[in-house]
């Protein structure tokens, strides 16, 4: 019965996507930047739970409308706003 | 004092002065004289509470989520021959401060000069904790990291060598568990040696910059020095001012920086301290376009580098991360997509469900002794001892049974819905009801972590809308706080329970009736939540208008509750505290529904004067006058609505010309006859779905308005807090009522 809980991404490195927001569960990033949309309060917020450059992020689950989505980074679990993760620029795993 | 249980492991240490059990005296809040101050801090859901608990002897409730410390609590313990005052900082993720908890913990490590800062950090995520560690040492060096939490990083296959992360870190590191009280004497003694040291200890920097960043912050550091040569971490504030940190900024130039440094405020010097003030700002300014554009990125990432290279050091890992995959599993039930939603909702109807089915027959009893056995004990008693007929109708019909009352209607129901809720909110679960729900308050214009102060509203209002804190945009925070009373408090519980069981659960054959009691008070609640997003929304498009702010939440893992210490805790602190609350209310207005009840003006008693007063309104309402009674004499608590709706009905219908006085209940002797009286009293199935209703949407009580007023400091926003729900009520009761009667 656990099967229905394995998402299809699993472990699947990501080659094409540019953003976070475009992850889907299961796959992993590195993160490149913080766009330059994201300034002040936000992007001090997302440097402090650990998005900075370099990062090793995975998206974990996604909630019940598909936003937000909770990301595994720095050994914590972090739920950002798609508006959120899609200013956050990755590089493949 | 509190005496501490000795670890079995740990005997063959006791001989060890660091085990010295003797020597720890918990002092709770009398912190009074005390020789040193200490100051908690670190990231949020780190344990710090634990800790606190373990230090002090206090019993902070501990919640697993992220700031659940909002404001900053004291304490305090005796140690050897000092006394040690311990303050409990708000969580926070890094001293750049954007949230109002940030500051209040930055401002008091910065110019409350505590003795020692111990710096929490969770080993399970050294690496982000780190980041906050280099920025604490920054601005003190007086500090203990504390690596609490090494069991949970255990099961996850994680260590941490606190020899080569003290060494790296230039501060003493202790390793505990705070939950059952490992290292705690081993931080103890570090407490004990570095507050009674005078040697600064040599923190690892992280100021050791770029050198043409380096020469901007030394100058500017240089103008701070000679200016206010009492700074303390001049080059931290230099380096904060080139950043542009406006709060730090503001506290500079309104002269809040010089009076947290001195202690006093500053008379007279306000001319010469803005032309000082003004001065340094424009340096750092001139000083600031020198700099590399992305200069605070840099300052952020070269932090977060240096706590890379330092976790790397001193993690040592064995083993797989099993757990994270069990957590992973549960997070699939409890916030997926799929499930996310029916098991929030299986949940909440199980404890609604639990509650009600679970308080009846106790209830049952507490009313059968308090008000069936002990009453008349005490009448027959009064009038043995010649008691005149007012003392004791005063102080037994009065007092004493309006609280018993209280006792018997809300005690069980509270016994059983806290301990529940408390093992919830322990394993996990609340800031992912947060994660669920955060779509739905975006398409109000409002914020997730709404819903956490709704959670904590269903407990107690004011604790809810302190708790907004957690919220960063004013806006958002405000909506939040107006909102708060939608979430249906344990005051209001007994109440939709209570008329629920009686009149809606009468409406179907027996074996389903508390079921159907149960979903009747779970759609209250539903429709709560419902208002919670229209008013939300309505605000958010109207008078408190603005785009939806940053969201970021951290889901924290699963722990295991500690079932029977979650159960004790739970009694004792909020069952009783509120119980409490309650026979305080439940007192004095026994005794005023007695002297209304009991004092007669023009032939008739002050309440029957009231009550046929407001007779009309309550009709129009579809309640009635009794009722709005009630809520008057409640307001400072809604406990207290459902007794004296009962007191009022008997003194109008049942005790007329009984020469024991009015307001006295004569053949309730069991909480079946509740029934009998409500219905004697006019109620109807309408009068009950109307009070349910009201009973949802109307003012919050005077503690949560005057909490309201604390938290905004706005006379406007305490009133649109106040008025609006009342507002709301006569609308929906009033179009409810129409309606039935048009239908019926």
């Amino acid at each position: 019965m656990f099967n229905i809980f394995k998402k299809k991404g699993k472990e699947v490195i990501h080659k094409t996507s540019t953003i976070l927001s475009d992850l889907i569960p299961g796959q992993k990033a590195f993160i490149r930047n913080l766009s330059e949309d994201c300034q002040g309060v936000e992007r001090q917020r997302l440097m402090d739970m650990g998005f900075v450059p370099g990062s090793l992020v995975e998206v974990e689950v996604s909630s019940p409308f598909h936003d937000p989505t909770a990301y595994r980074i720095k050994g914590g679990l972090i739920a950002l706003r798609k508006i959120q993760a899609s200013k956050i620029n990755i590089s493949p795993a | 004092m509190a005496s501490l249980k000795i670890d079995p492991a740990h005997k063959n240490c006791e001989s060890c002065p660091i085990h010295d059990k003797l020597n720890l005296q918990r002092l709770g809040v009398n912190a009074e004289n005390a020789d040193y101050i200490i100051a908690l801090a670190g990231n949020p859901n780190t344990g710090k509470s634990t800790i606190f608990n373990a230090l002090t002897g206090l019993r902070q409730h501990t919640g697993n989520w992220t700031g659940k410390t909002v404001a900053r609590s004291e304490g305090s313990y005796s140690y050897h021959d000092y006394k040690y005052k311990v303050i409990d900082l708000p969580g926070t993720y890094s001293l750049i401060s954007s949230s109002l908890e940030e500051e209040i913990a930055r401002n008091f490590v910065l110019f409350g000069k505590p003795d020692v800062t111990v710096i929490v950090v969770d080993a399970t995520r050294l690496e982000r904790n780190l980041n906050l560690v280099l920025q604490m040492l920054e601005i003190s060096s007086r500090a203990i990291v504390c690596v609490n939490l090494i069991d949970e990083a255990k099961k996850n296959g994680i260590y941490i060598d606190a020899k080569v992360l003290s060494r790296d870190l230039g501060v003493p590191v202790v390793l505990t568990a705070a939950r059952d009280e490992t290292g705690i004497y081993e931080l103890l003694t570090q407490i004990e040696t570095i507050a009674n040291s005078s040697d600064p200890l040599k923190a690892r920097s992280i100021l050791d910059l770029p050198t043409e960043i380096d020469k901007s912050v030394e100058s500017l550091r240089k103008i701070l020095a000679e200016a206010y040569p009492d700074l303390p971490n001049l080059k931290w504030l230099a380096s904060r001012l080139l950043d542009g940190d406006s709060s730090l900024i503001e506290a500079l130039k309104n002269g809040d920086l010089e009076q947290l440094i001195s202690g006093k405020s500053i008379e007279n010097a306000s001319e010469i301290h803005e032309t000082k003030a003004a001065s340094i700002l424009e340096s750092a300014d001139k000083f600031r376009k020198k700099l590399p554009a992305n200069f605070h990125d840099r300052l952020v990432e070269r932090t977060f580098h240096e706590a890379g290279k330092i976790a790397e050091k001193a993690v040592v890992r064995k083993g797989e991360k099993r757990r994270f995959n069990l957590d992973l599993f549960l997070d699939k039930v409890f916030i997926s997509p799929l499930f996310g939603y029916p098991v929030m909702f299986l949940l909440f109807a199980l404890m609604f469900w639990l509650t009600i089915a679970g308080a009846n027959v106790p209830s049952a009893m507490l009313f059968d002794l308090l008000v069936g056995t002990i009453h008349p004990l005490l009448k027959s008693g009064a009038e043995s001892m010649n008691f005149p007929w007012w003392l004791s109708g005063f102080l037994i019909d009065g007092m004493y049974l309006s609280t018993a009352w209280v006792i018997s209607v809300m005690l069980p129901p509270m016994a059983i819905f806290f301990p529940m809720f408390t093992l919830l909110e322990d394993f996990g679960y609340l800031p992912r009801v947060a994660f669920n729900m955060d779509n739905l308050f975006k398409k109000a214009g409002a914020h997730g972590k709404q819903v956490m102060t709704m959670m904590m509203g269903f407990g107690c209002n004011a604790a809810g809308v302190v708790a907004t804190r957690i919220i960063d945009s004013p806006r958002e925070r405000l909506i939040a706080i107006i909102t708060n009373n939608f979430a249906i408090c344990n005051g209001r519980w007994p109440t939709q329970i209570l008329l629920a069981t009686i009149f809606i659960g009468a409406l179907v054959p027996a074996h389903l009736a508390g079921f159907v009691s149960a979903m009747a008070v779970v759609g209250v609640a539903l429709l709560g939540v419902l208002l919670t997003f229209l008013v939300s929304y309505g605000l958010s498009k109207t008078v408190l208008k603005g785009q939806p702010s940053v969201f970021s939440l951290e889901l924290p893992p699963y722990r295991v509750p500690k079932f029977w210490q979650t159960l004790y805790t739970s009694l004792i602190d909020r069952t009783m505290f509120v119980l409490w609350r309650a026979v305080v209310f439940a007192l004095p207005a026994g005794a005023i529904i007695w002297l209304i009840s009991n004092i007669n003006i023009s032939g008739e008693p002050i309440a029957a004067h009231m009550i046929h007063f407001l007779d009309p309104m309550g009709w129009f309402l579809g309640l009635n006058g009794i009722i709005l009674v009630a809520y008057i004499v409640a307001i400072p608590a809604n406990e207290i609505v459902i007794p004296t709706i009962l007191m009022l009905i008997v003194l109008m219908t049942g005790a007329q010309g009984h020469n024991a006085g009015a307001g006295v209940i004569f053949d309730a002797t069991s909480i079946d006859s509740l029934e009998g009286i409500l219905k004697n009293g006019g109620f109807t199935l309408l009068t009950a779905v109307n009070l349910m209703l009201f009973s949802l949407i109307h003012n919050p009580c005077s503690t949560t308005i005057y909490t309201i007023f604390k938290e905004t400091k706005s006379v406007k926003w305490t009133l649109v807090s106040t008025f609006m729900p009342i507002a709301l009520g006569i609308i929906v009761t009033a179009s409810i009522a129409l309606i039935w009667r048009l239908a019926s």
